[in-house]
């Protein structure tokens, strides 16, 4: 059960620069100047973050069919504490130390109360997805969670031209041109316009 | 057995007799013996009967009008037709409807959902194709399609793809002019 040795670092940085995250055929993810950050280890190496900032997530949920496109692209603004596993060394090259000022902006009194924040997320990132996901340094691939409003964690992994995304409601996979979107009312497979639809 | 009770049993025997007789006459009037069984379940039962036949019969009109097609070039039998259901017709907004049509009403937004059902498309893909207006004017026309649901943007790639219903507005809408050029035609 790798999840279980993940550890938050102890210091809260910021980073200095917009960043790109993410970018991938269908995925991007960005964070601004002046995000919060803290480090999450596994094993005593730095495995990702959870970072707070101006963060943009814009995914190409859509599936290509011969009968026309389906679905629609997500684009939000997140504004919570967010996981992100497995990014960039560029990211780890632009953190800094946050000052009190850059916590206060993010609306935290102290450091400890982002660090709390930080471990809930973490927790629960940890309790709900349980031992499926080892990500390391020695693979391309990502993973985040971003908290919904549900309660929950919307959960995206990339790798790739390959993409995992789960939000409430749906479930969207893609591979290439090899697409699946699962929602409430139907799940469509689709390869290269051929396509498979399954109502609910 | 005493007398009283031969009595008694004889009484017995003739009413059993004369509800047989009656119960006979309810099932089976005299004017209507003969073969089979007849009851008579009286008149608002078969008006009842009556509507329900005439609400059957009306039905399978109502349907055989909507599966047969009348056109310039005769008639056909529509194997996938719908009922059409007032409730349906009811809740249309028709404002909507109209919306789509005119998204559907420009020349230029009919050949960008023509280059489009090739399949996806760059705004500089559909320039090239749709060279007589100007980046701002296909923006525009874009922009209402997208707004009408016929078209969806990418948001990482930036391409523009047909939707479902925008493929199916656009085929409607060549049908429907070939339809009328052939109905003209005659």
């Amino acid at each position: 059960m790798i999840w279980r040795s993940y550890q938050l670092g102890d210091s809260v940085l910021k980073t200095s620069d917009s960043l790109v995250l993410l970018k991938t055929e269908r995925g991007l993810v960005e964070i601004g100047k002046d995000g919060l950050a803290v480090a999450v280890k596994l094993d005593g190496k730095v495995r990702g973050y959870v970072l707070q900032g101006d963060c943009k997530l814009a995914l190409d949920t859509i599936v290509e069919t011969r009968e026309g496109a389906i679905g629609k692209p997500i684009e939000k603004e997140v504004k919570k504490p967010f996981l992100a596993l497995g990014t960039s060394e560029e990211l780890q090259r632009s953190l800094g130390t946050a000052s009190v000022d850059d916590l206060k902006r993010m609306g935290y009194e102290n450091s400890q109360q982002f660090l709390t924040e930080a471990k809930e997320l973490l927790n629960h990132f940890s309790r709900r997805r349980m031992g499926y996901f080892n990500c390391s340094h020695d693979s391309e691939g990502s993973i985040f969670a971003f908290p919904n409003d549900a309660g929950r964690v919307d959960i995206l992994l990339a790798d790739g031209p390959k993409l995992v995304y789960k939000a409430v409601g749906m479930i969207f996979i893609a591979d290439g041109n090899k697409t699946v979107l699962k929602s409430p009312e139907r799940v469509i497979v689709s390869d290269l316009g051929k396509c498979l639809t399954i109502r609910a | 057995m005493s007398e009283d009770m031969k009595e008694e049993m004889k009484k017995l025997k003739e009413e059993i007799a004369n509800m047989k007789t009656q119960l006979r006459d309810i099932a089976e009037p005299s004017s209507r013996r003969g073969r089979g069984l007849y009851i008579d379940i009286g008149s608002p039962v078969q008006d009842y009967v009556q509507d329900v036949m005439q609400g059957v019969a009306e039905g399978v009109h109502g349907e055989l009008e909507r599966s047969i097609f009348i056109g310039p070039r005769g008639c056909r039998i529509l194997k996938t037709a719908e009922p059409l259901r007032e409730e349906v017709e009811e809740s249309t907004d028709f404002n909507k409807v109209a919306g789509l049509m005119s998204a559907l009403g420009n020349e230029h937004r009919l050949r960008t959902l023509n280059e489009l059902m090739s399949g996806g498309k760059y705004v500089n893909e559909l320039q090239e194709k749709l060279s007589e207006i100007t980046v701002s004017t296909l923006s525009s026309h874009l922009n209402v399609l997208e707004e009408t649901g016929l078209v969806v943007q990418e948001k990482v790639r930036g391409r523009y793809l047909i939707t479902m219903p925008g493929r199916t507005a656009y085929k409607m809408a060549m049908k429907v002019t070939r339809f009328l050029g052939a109905g003209n035609e005659e």
